[in-house]
């Protein structure tokens, strides 16, 4: 009752209901702001402690403070200005303590230490304050009101910091708000019920009421902007964070360097339809695996900063041609993926297939080079080919492996015959593995004629190989399959000592030609190789011709230009293989040291009836002529195509014509018994 | 440093012979506005539903311009005959010429033009060349033909 009776017959209402508004926002940013401090550790939680404390401490002075202006005791009032300004300090010093014992391993403990120090700090302000009250008459405490205000102030302030240790992952800023300001209100109120002034007979009487009011307004305003700043630091840095998360979640998901969904967003998305399959709730989809073609070569021949370029773009390209519902993404090194929902149309995703193998067929050109890749593409359907995640990427690769071996560029279904012919790929690659080791590749000559002459000029060294389980190896199939393995180069080199060793025996005015492959093109030792081959073998270099394809060429310009540059020091002669199939341009022969183009023989096949590969041999060969070029057409087969090169001024030809491939021995027998014949002619 | 580059592909679909015009109107539209504003020029030609372009400028932004290219899926097959580092510009007055074969051209000239795809894949330079002169003497003809 005598709280009541102090709380309206002693207050000034318009300054309580100020400093109510001042409790409850600054209880209820001090909570969320406690709350903030408890959940963080080390360094930032004392910073969090002292922005907490001090916000707090400001609050809760300030609610003290403008209620006492608010207060009439009936007789004049003034402050003690040491004592009002420790009063404030004592509240800030007091929560920033009372924080970090809240932050106690044991929740009872941290409530009851933590809590009691905040309740206690605010019974000290608030004490402190009052002595700091100097009223012009005469003053009575009441111990009991006294007792009881700082009683309350402990209970009520524990329980709120109670609510703010987190109950199973759980906190309850609304209850701890309103617990909080019960505990400054009971404290206050019950505080000044607790004293009362008698006035002296003689003196003034009231409060200077209006400076008072001033006053009130000010330290509301100042108190109000630190509240404010506390808040607003709060949501700034929730919303920091939040955006970090988000961006963490994003960097999780996604490759960095193509901005695509990762292997783990894929495995999640394909997990999640996989699952839709297995409840019934779920539609069919296709899952489409994507393998760059010679994606390799360019990280090897053109470094790693232009490979990463090219991965960029091919995530474009790839984005470009999928549907829009279609997932993306980045698997690993080269390999790409799509699943696309909702589909189990074998032609529609045939279709999107065929779009993705053109796009990746087409050129990039980065910083003045053009690399041409590809890419492969494998195919399963769900839940026709399966329904777990597991069987259909197990299926996607074996239909990718299919579609890369069977000549890339192109897509595959999963069918379960694919699997058996699999297991003999696996079995070819192992044997050409051994083979390799064990060197059983045997070489074979096709002589080339010199087309006014008729006479034999030399040969081009050609690779076979007889596999124990396939029979005879086309090289059209193990040459790429030897690419693939890292082979070529052990293999190349194993042919062209050979080659050498083979010609060394033959007369002394014909040559060797050898192929030389991309990659034995850019390795830096390919010069000293080929030195070291003719040391050894005795053979002249000007026997040697290296033959060297247009692709070669185009991976890293400048480093086959050294190579080549310094073969042609060591006097060998260096040949364009299949002239006009590919990146046909005028630079390369001219940029290039090249004495011979050999026209591709796909070319000399439709002659002379096809009016577009005549007027391409008769292009070359007029090319050839004005740079001081030898030309050799190759796979002439029959007379018509014979008289037709001979029009042309074609220099060289070879071709079943004239000679199949023949035996090392049969090969020396030929060019020997040729010899002696002119010898004894 | 300046750069040219040249490529082929294929119209996909193949349009027919009424909706040639419109096509290759729509493309040369679009590209010469893009292009002028890169400082890239260049010229294309449409002869038998194949696409042969020229392209010059920058050598960044003629990749960019060539990797939009490549992107596109109203044709198919691109193949990229030249790229190289030039002097100067050939089509400097043009984001984008174009002259598409048609029955009301020349003999000579559809002659010509019939000659440029082949020469593209030989000899890029002469293509160019010939691309050029294709271009003045259609130029020169569809200006006798509106006076």
């Amino acid at each position: 009752m005598r709280v009541l009776n102090c709380l309206i017959y002693e207050h000034n209402l318009s300054l309580v209901l100020l400093a109510s508004l001042m409790c409850v926002v600054g209880s209820f940013v001090t909570v969320k702001l406690f709350e903030r401090t408890l959940a963080e550790t080390g360094t930032a939680k004392l910073h969090w402690t002292l922005l907490s404390a001090t916000t707090a401490g400001s609050a809760i002075w300030a609610t003290h403070f403008i209620a006492m202006l608010g207060y009439d005791p009936g007789v004049p009032v003034n402050f003690d200005a040491t004592l009002t300004i420790v009063s404030a300090l004592i509240a800030v010093a007091g929560s920033g303590a009372g924080l970090l014992f809240a932050s106690m391993q044991q929740r009872w403990l941290a409530a009851l230490c933590g809590g009691g120090l905040i309740g206690l700090a605010i019974s000290s302000m608030h004490y402190v304050g009052m002595f700091a009250y100097r009223a012009e008459g005469v003053v009575q405490w009441l111990p009991e009101y006294v007792l009881s205000s700082i009683a309350f102030a402990i209970l009520l302030s524990a329980l709120s910091i109670d609510r703010l240790r987190s109950h199973s992952g759980k906190t309850h800023p609304w209850l701890a708000t309103f617990l909080l300001v019960a505990a400054i209100v009971a404290l206050h109120f019950v505080g000044m019920a607790a004293f009362a002034v008698a006035p002296i007979a003689g003196m003034g009487t009231g409060a200077d009421s209006e400076a008072f009011d001033a006053m009130a307004g000010a330290i509301a305003v100042v108190a109000m902007l630190i509240v404010g700043t506390g808040i607003s630091t709060n949501i700034v840095e929730l919303r920091t964070r939040r955006e970090s998360q988000s961006r963490l979640r994003h960097i999780a998901l996604h490759d960095a360097l193509t901005q695509l969904p990762n292997r783990r967003h894929f495995n999640e998305k394909l997990q999640s339809l996989c699952e839709g399959l297995s409840t019934g709730s779920g539609r069919p989809f296709a899952l489409l695996m994507i393998d760059l073609d010679r994606f390799k070569k360019i990280n090897d021949t053109q470094g790693h900063p232009v490979g990463d370029l090219v991965l960029a773009r091919v995530a474009k390209r790839l984005t470009h041609a999928v549907r829009d519902s279609d997932l993306v993404a980045r698997i690993g090194g080269d390999e790409f993926a799509v699943i696309m929902p909702g589909t189990d149309d074998a032609a529609e995703v045939g279709k999107l297939a065929e779009r993705i193998v053109e796009v990746l067929s087409r050129p990039f050109a980065i910083d003045g080079n053009v690399s041409e890749i590809g890419g492969s593409v494998g195919i399963v359907l769900a839940p026709e080919h399966g329904r777990k995640a597991e069987v259909l990427t197990q299926h996607v690769d074996v239909a990718l492996y299919s579609a890369k071996h069977e000549g890339k560029g192109r897509h595959y279904f999963f069918e379960p015959s694919l699997i058996v012919e699999l297991q003999s790929r696996r079995q070819l690659e192992t044997e050409l593995r051994r083979a390799c080791m064990r060197d059983e590749f045997e070489v074979v000559y096709q002589p080339i004629m010199n087309i006014t002459s008729g006479g034999y000029i030399g040969a081009e060294a050609l690779v076979r190989w007889q596999s124990e389980s396939h029979g005879d190896i086309s090289p059209e199939v193990f040459i790429p399959l030897a690419e693939e393995l890292g082979l070529i180069s052990r293999i190349g080199n194993a042919v062209l000592r050979r080659a050498c060793s083979d010609a060394s025996r033959w007369p002394s005015d014909l040559t060797v030609s050898v192929n030389v492959s991309p990659v034995q093109l850019m390795d830096p030792r390919l010069a000293q190789t080929v030195a070291q081959a003719l040391e050894e073998t005795g053979l002249s270099a000007h026997r040697l011709e290296l033959e060297i394809t247009e692709t070669a060429l185009l991976g890293n310009a400048e480093k086959a230009l050294s190579t080549l540059s310094r073969l042609r020091e060591l006097g060998v002669r260096i040949s364009l293989d299949d002239f006009g199939t590919g990146y046909s341009s005028l630079t390369y022969l001219h940029k290039f040291p090249i004495d011979r183009i050999k026209i591709d023989r796909s070319f000399i096949d439709k002659l002379p009836s096809d009016a577009g590969s005549a007027s391409i041999v008769r292009a070359i060969t007029q090319l050839g002529g004005s740079l001081n070029l030898s030309i050799t057409a190759e796979g002439i087969e029959t007379d018509e195509q014979l008289s037709f090169i001979s029009g042309q001024g074609c220099d060289h030809v070879q071709g079943y014509l004239f000679s199949r491939p023949l035996k090392r021995e049969r090969a020396a027998a030929l060019f020997n018994s040729r010899d002696s014949q002119t010898a004894a002619a | 440093m300046l750069q040219r580059l040249l490529y082929s592909s294929k119209a996909a679909p193949l349009p027919t012979p009424g909706e040639e015009k419109a096509l290759v109107d729509e493309i040369v539209a679009h590209a010469s506005q893009n292009n002028r504003r890169v400082g890239v020029t260049g010229a294309l030609l449409f002869f038998e539903g194949q696409f042969i372009q020229v392209l010059e400028g920058p050598g960044d932004v003629l990749e960019d311009v060539f990797e939009r290219i490549c992107c596109d899926f109203r044709h198919e097959m691109v193949r990229l005959l030249d790229l190289q580092t030039v002097p100067s510009r050939i089509f400097a007055e043009w984001g984008m010429a174009s002259v598409v074969d048609s029955e009301n051209a020349s003999d000579p000239l559809r002659a010509k033009l019939g000659s440029i795809p082949f020469l593209a894949g030989l000899n890029a330079g002469e293509a160019i060349r010939e691309l050029r002169a294709a271009i003045d003497e259609a130029q020169i003809a569809t200006y006798e033909v509106a006076h």
